[in-house]
């Protein structure tokens, strides 16, 4: 057999063995992991405006009742809340 | 369009089971030509295989189909080889002539990739390219980044090469 010959040989066929699978995972772990940084960061970057927000006079009427949540221990879990809204409804309306 | 098309195009929008797709229809050649790189190293090749797929994900949007989707994956693998070859000191990447005289015993009976081992790695990709994986010359210039002239110096130094070390060796 000649050189050439030998080298026309096809590569021996490689069985995918899970390797689609792992490289996708991968994939999505890169992916969520960039989200979560994102979002982190988005999430960290609205904390002073809601720290300010309670010294603001806004001019807002709100209902007498609503006051109570006025308070630091309800709005900062509310605003988590939102931001975890925002992050499961997320793949809706963005890639991102 | 055909499914492949139509994958790459649906996979640069972020559609992960086209990305799939795509690994599963290009992921046998692909890791062929990175075992074939790697000297064997099947571990490493896997591991540039993966690095090249997420590489080429992060980059679809820049594949322009003026060459093939194989072609420009080739691409992405052999600069990946080649970062890691000189990040680790797998091999050097030129003057392996002594090395082989060192590594090649006498007595040793060589097969094609234990021969297409002992050349240097821009020879065994050019030949690997070429032959095995058929893709024209002006093709494999563009996916080693060479200019056409240099990668037929490639190929026919690591033909001489080889035909050499398998008629010296030959079992």
């Amino acid at each position: 057999m000649s050189i050439d010959d030998l080298l026309n040989q096809p590569l021996a066929s490689v069985r995918d063995d899970d390797f689609a699978v792992g490289a996708v995972r991968r994939l999505y772990t890169g992916q969520q992991s960039m989200r979560f940084i994102i979002w982190g960061l988005l999430a960290a970057a609205f904390m002073p405006v809601l720290a300010i927000l309670s010294f603001v006079d806004t001019g807002i009427r709100l209902p007498a009742g609503s006051m109570q949540f006025l308070n630091s221990q309800m709005s900062y879990p509310l605003g988590f809340l939102v931001l975890l809204l925002l992050w499961v409804w997320k793949p809706h309306f963005s890639r991102l | 369009m055909n499914d492949a098309a139509s994958a790459e195009r649906r996979a640069a929008t972020g559609d992960v089971a086209a990305f799939g797709f795509l690994v599963r229809q290009h992921q046998s050649p692909l890791r062929g030509y990175l075992r074939r790189l790697t000297r064997g190293n099947h571990a490493l090749a896997d591991d540039l295989a993966q690095e090249t797929f997420l590489e080429a994900h992060r980059k679809l949007a820049q594949f322009t189909g003026k060459g093939s989707f194989s072609g420009w994956l080739y691409a992405i693998a052999w600069s990946r080889f080649l970062m890691e070859t000189r990040k680790r000191k797998l091999e050097p990447l030129d003057d392996m002539d002594e090395r082989i005289a060192q590594e090649c015993d006498p007595g040793l009976k060589l097969n094609l990739e234990k021969a297409l081992a002992l050349l240097r790695p821009p020879q065994r990709s050019a030949l690997t390219l070429c032959f095995a994986l058929g893709i024209p010359h002006e093709e494999a210039a563009e996916v080693m980044k060479v200019p056409l002239g240099s990668l037929k110096s490639h190929i026919a130094r690591g033909r001489e090469k080889l035909k050499t070390l398998l008629k010296d060796h030959a079992p």
